[in-house]
């Protein structure tokens, strides 16, 4: 049931991808596939929930495969079509000459496979046991899937949270929609989501790089995000910090794409990633606002006011839908913020010390932080000028605001500021590393070095 | 003709001459790129804790423990607390209803509890326990005035000998860990 669960999701998100633009190369719309089609199938529980409808997988399944035929009515018209097209490419497929093959690709492809198999296999080994899980996410999950229903028997005493679980269970509905998934598809745990998300996330962020760079720059700056140890090591954890990692960034990534090439595409699944990314965490909309600015400053630049029309209309509406839903379902303090502008300037040095310290620990983030701020310092000639810092822009705005958000917010309704940074801001940082792996290998310089590299490795031949 | 053929032969070789200087530059490459890596490795703790425990220990764990049943391996990461829920779970229909044992007789005072006192975690955490014995219904002393089912309670985690006083009946030979039902069973106890 599971693989026929998986597949609609791949279809739908394959459907929505082709839908927004078929000049996707194939390997974003399949990375894509299962990011977009797992949100999605959250989103019609969520709306399944707000009309009083219990969901299970049939009804899941029956949405799914209308909206595929309805994306895919004109594709289905063309099928003999294309079946012509495929037969075509078939005949014209050269004969590989292995001398000329890339071995230096092959090389760290095959290192990255080894790494995800490691990933995979310990997170399909263990069944979900991190406490963070258990008393949160994967409960709600479980019991979602049991109950068919978002507002269910976790919030039965008074309309709140289960006893223990803090605010755990009123987190948005991507990550435990998406558990809930796989227990709908009678999975006995919902570990094999973790492993999708980061398998498609991986396949996504070096399709996303292939827009701007070559094979070798890609696949090595791929293999130096994918080793950073701490985002490593909770990569194989079912909590919600890698989904909104991928989600976070790889919306980051496709704002700086269209930035670049003002290719409408590139705005719609951006404003996609990010409604995602506000459907894994409230705290990710820093995100959501850092594109609104960047955005908002290009439409009065530019005088063009549609792109940023588009961007809102997509990317917020889920944010307020779920805060609405929790405010007239659950009964919780949902404003963990000082609602006034204030100046602690101990707490201010204690944050900035925090923020030095973690990010100069490459214990957690390798080399990603340190190796930004050489590359940045290279390229620093060509900062005004060259695209990628726009990149740069997005990357420490987002920062900034993130970083405010835990200044702003009030100790005394949450854990102890230095607990906050221990354990949220160090993994909210997650979302900064593909943002920082994106730009290191999109830089002019090592951008130039690399064209440089594999043109001279490839004078004249094909590149396989 | 003979022009043609040593022409063709020419860029052949030369070809060829590219070709392996591609093959070798590829070499070269990766010679360097796995020097890279070891330094990485050597020289970032990071990345050799990733390698040897993540990667390496992780899969020659899985090898040598491949047999484990998922009860077994909750209870490598939960300890005794797993133990007792899937106790719990093993002993009550699915629409039980059940007082859980309070935080005080859970670490009797003075005592070495051999539930989890590390962190919060383990079943006096109403969330963490429920998630392995939902559906059952579990209840809490502490929130005796706002739970409707604290009324209709019809099991009793017992812990550390503590709880049997909640019974309808009385017990004969008390055991530590127990769950029983508060009304006395038609059968024999």
């Amino acid at each position: 049931m599971i693989l026929f669960g998986i597949i609609i999701v791949l279809i739908l998100g394959f459907s929505i991808v082709n839908a927004i633009s078929k000049k996707f190369s194939i390997l974003e719309k399949i990375g894509l596939s299962f990011l977009l089609g797992i949100g999605f199938e959250t989103f019609f529980m969520f709306i399944l929930d707000v009309l009083t409808i219990k969901f299970n997988l049939f009804i899941l399944i029956a949405i799914s495969i209308s909206l595929i035929i309805l994306l895919n009515i004109k594709n289905i018209n063309k099928f003999g079509l294309q079946i012509q097209k495929l037969k075509a490419i078939k005949t014209k497929a050269k004969k590989i000459n292995y001398k000329s093959i890339n071995f230096i690709w092959l090389f760290f492809f095959l290192i990255i496979c080894i790494l995800l198999y490691g990933s995979a296999a310990k997170s399909l080994y263990w069944p979900t046991f991190a406490y963070d899980n258990v008393a949160g996410y994967d409960l709600m999950g479980k019991v979602m899937a049991s109950e068919g229903s978002i507002n269910n028997s976790l919030f039965e005493i008074d309309n709140a949270p289960i006893l223990g679980s803090a605010r755990r269970c009123i987190y948005p509905p991507l990550v435990s929609g998406s558990f809930a998934f796989a227990y709908l598809c009678n999975l006995s745990t919902s570990k094999l989501i973790s492993s999708l998300f980061f398998i498609f996330f991986i396949l996504s962020f070096y399709a996303s790089l292939r827009i701007v760079t070559n094979r070798i720059n890609s696949i090595i700056a791929t293999f130096l995000m994918i080793i950073t140890p701490e985002m490593f090591a909770f990569s194989s954890l079912s909590t919600t910090n890698i989904p909104t990692a991928i989600y976070g960034s790889l919306a980051i990534i496709y704002l700086y794409l269209w930035l670049n090439k003002r290719e409408k595409r590139y705005l719609i699944i951006s404003s996609i990633l990010m409604a995602f990314n506000v459907w894994t965490r409230s705290d990710a909309v820093v995100f959501n606002i850092t594109g609104f600015a960047v955005l908002f400053m290009d439409a009065i630049i530019k005088k063009q006011w549609k792109a940023l029309f588009i961007y809102s209309i997509i990317s917020f509406p889920l944010f307020f839908a779920w805060n609405l839903f929790i405010k007239y379902n659950i009964i919780i303090d949902q404003n963990v913020f000082i609602d006034k502008l204030f100046w602690d300037a101990d707490k201010c040095s204690k944050i900035l010390v925090w923020v030095k310290n973690l990010i100069t620990n490459t214990s957690l983030y390798g080399i990603a932080f340190y190796a930004l701020f050489i590359i940045i310092i290279i390229n620093i000639k060509y900062l005004i000028k060259d695209k990628s810092s726009l990149l740069l822009i997005l990357f420490f705005v987002s920062w900034i605001l993130y970083t405010l958000v835990f200044y702003q917010m009030d100790n005394s309704k949450m854990d102890p500021l230095n607990n906050m940074m221990r354990a949220s801001y160090r993994r909210g940082l997650f979302v900064f590393i593909p943002i920082i792996w994106f730009y290191i290998p999109s830089s002019k310089v090592i951008n130039s070095l690399f064209e440089k590299y594999e043109n001279f490795l490839f004078s004249g031949r094909d590149k396989s | 003709m003979k022009k043609k053929t040593t022409k063709k032969r020419m860029n052949n070789e030369k070809s060829n001459f590219h070709q392996s200087s591609l093959f070798f530059n590829n070499i070269l490459f990766i010679i360097v790129s796995i020097i890279v890596i070891i330094v990485l490795y050597k020289g970032i703790g990071g990345y050799k804790w990733l390698w040897d425990s993540l990667i390496v220990g992780n899969l020659n764990m899985i090898k040598q423990y491949r047999n484990l049943t998922i009860d077994q391996k909750y209870e490598i990461k939960c300890g005794f607390d797993y133990k007792y829920v899937n106790y719990i779970k093993s002993k009550t229909p699915e629409d039980a209803i059940i007082l859980m044992p309070s935080r005080e007789e859970i670490y009797p005072e003075g005592k070495k509890s051999d539930f989890n006192e590390k962190d919060a975690s383990g079943i006096k955490n109403k969330a963490w326990a429920t998630y392995f014995l939902y559906p059952r219904k579990l209840v809490y002393e502490e929130e005796k005035d706002i739970n409707q089912y604290y009324e209709c309670v019809n099991y009793i985690a017992i812990v550390n000998y503590f709880g049997y006083d909640r019974l309808n009946y009385s017990i004969r030979k008390k055991e530590k860990y127990h769950i029983l039902p508060v009304n006395a069973p038609n059968d024999k106890q």
